[in-house]
């Protein structure tokens, strides 16, 4: 039975959130932390906001108790909650982006995965085909925001692409 | 919010979200077009790991030619060498479409001024002659297309036809833009022809034309060079998708198209060949590279003898090569004599 301390990790914005070790140590970077003894007070995260960071946890509690022995859950049932968890209308993009951010910079490699999985489908299932000389996008009604995003990078290198 | 969320994103997630997509190369076709900073990931890492992680001995080989040379990348790019991987170059690359009932000596000895153009014998109901006049009206617009193209030997045609794979839409062949111009020419010549052909067919006829993901396995290996390449030949290392290629049923015969690189072109024999003999270049531009002229290879004689043509004018085989060593070309089966 893994020790029950308590690690607390305070947000961008102050927010403080009491977390099992167990769940903590989900992220690398955390865990690191921990072994070098900077854990005491709490650990500042100043890359992540609240609201990212209790999804975060939200992810890897999920994930810890998954593992347990008496809780054992399959992995269907598993994939089925992550894929209901990272779902597109729950999470809008930006928030999609920013738990990309926060997956890489807590070093969280599944958060990460499935997060960069769930852009690469997006990408997929898009479609979106590009003309160069003047943009004539279709696209569906949902990715839309996914396909403006790809438009703006275009227009903003636009004079060094079109040299 | 126009915010750029994949300018937040860092090189390596980036990377990592590429990565996912490696399995159908259209994706990263696509994404290679929508911005600098995808287009130089793409080709700059993940093609080139994708080539030395499908044919690496190929990538060996080509590293060890170009040691000496200050890039470390093959001719063409990485991305050159992964089309030649995975994309068959289509009957319109391939040659399959230019005129060769005169066994091919108009493009030798040139035109017969005899005849005057407006008496050129009108195309026949096969669908090969009839695209041999779309497309060498519409190859000097490819040629002009390729040219507006931004990004430097861009071997990714924008008009693929992947797109058109996609995205079909009748509405946008009325668009007065120089692309929507030139689908209607060529696709006017087969509507013509076809008869009644419908939206899916007339788009399945477009496909083989263009390059488009090849069918069958996508390597590269040197054997088959051996079989293609005249005797003499033999010294020249020259890579060609394995046997049959990607096939292409035709009204009159069914072409195996192919596609390849020769290692180290500059310094073949097959270079000395069609250089000594000041041979003339076609006008079918490379599918794999921004080259916009090829040689024939069949003419050069650099084929083997055996080799020969069919009634109609056909060679058996045909092969067309351009400045970077990349090959395309066509097998039809040989024809039987009782």
């Amino acid at each position: 039975m893994a020790s029950s301390r308590k690690i607390t990790l305070r947000s961008s914005d102050g927010e403080s959130f009491e977390v099992e070790e167990a769940v903590a140590v989900e992220s690398q970077t955390i865990k690191h932390m921990i072994e070098d003894d900077c854990a005491d007070n709490a650990i500042p995260l100043p890359n992540v906001t609240s609201k990212i960071l209790a999804k975060v946890i939200e992810y890897c509690k999920k994930h810890v108790d998954a593992s347990k022995a008496e809780d054992r859950v399959n992995d269907e049932d598993l994939k089925a909650w992550d894929a209901a968890f990272i779902k597109v209308d729950q999470v809008d993009q930006a928030t999609l982006f920013d738990l990309i951010l926060a997956a890489n910079y807590l070093n969280i490699k599944s958060l990460l995965d499935l997060t960069c999985q769930t852009v690469a489908d997006m990408i997929k299932g898009n479609l979106f085909p590009v003309r160069n000389e003047w943009l004539n996008f279709t696209f569906s009604i949902a990715n839309r925001e996914l396909v403006l995003v790809c438009l703006t990078e275009w227009v903003a290198h636009r004079r060094l692409f079109c040299s | 919010m126009a915010d750029t969320l994949f300018s937040t994103l860092s090189d390596d997630v980036v990377l990592n979200i590429f990565s996912k997509l490696e399995d159908d190369p259209r994706h990263w076709a696509r994404l290679a077009c929508v911005c600098t900073k995808f287009s130089s990931l793409i080709r700059n890492v993940c093609w080139k790991a994708k080539c030395c992680a499908t044919i690496p001995s190929v990538v060996a080989d080509l590293a060890d030619a170009t040691s000496s040379a200050s890039s470390s990348s093959p001719p063409g790019g990485w991305s050159s060498l992964h089309k030649l991987a995975v994309c068959c170059p289509g009957l319109l690359h391939a040659g399959v479409l230019l005129e060769n009932s005169d066994f091919g000596l108009e493009r030798e000895l040139g035109p017969n001024e005899d005849f005057s153009r407006s008496d050129r014998p009108q195309p026949d109901s096969s669908s090969s002659a009839t695209a041999a006049n779309a497309s060498s009206s519409s190859s000097s617009s490819i040629n002009c297309r390729e040219n507006s193209v931004p990004v430097d030997s861009c071997s990714w045609s924008l008009y693929d036809d992947l797109y058109f794979d996609t995205v079909y839409n009748t509405s946008e062949s009325q668009e007065g833009v120089q692309l929507g111009d030139e689908d209607v020419a060529v696709e006017r010549g087969y509507v013509k022809v076809g008869g009644d052909t419908n939206a899916c067919k007339r788009r399945k006829i477009w496909r083989s034309m263009r390059s488009h993901l090849a069918s069958g396995v996508w390597n590269l290996c040197r054997e088959q060079g051996n079989k293609l390449l005249a005797s003499r030949f033999r010294g020249d290392c020259l890579y060609l998708c394995d046997w049959p290629g990607c096939v292409h049923i035709e009204e009159k015969r069914n072409y195996m198209l192919f596609r390849g690189v020769f290692k180290n072109f500059k310094r073949s024999m097959v270079w000395r060949t069609i250089n000594d003999g000041n041979r003339s270049k076609i006008d079918v531009n490379c599918a794999f590279c921004s080259c916009k002229e090829t040689w024939d290879l069949h003419s050069a004689f650099c084929l083997r003898r055996i080799y020969g043509y069919h009634d109609d004018g056909e060679p058996v085989v045909r092969a067309y090569i351009c400045e970077n060593g990349h090959v395309s070309g066509a097998w039809t089966d040989l024809p039987l004599y009782t």
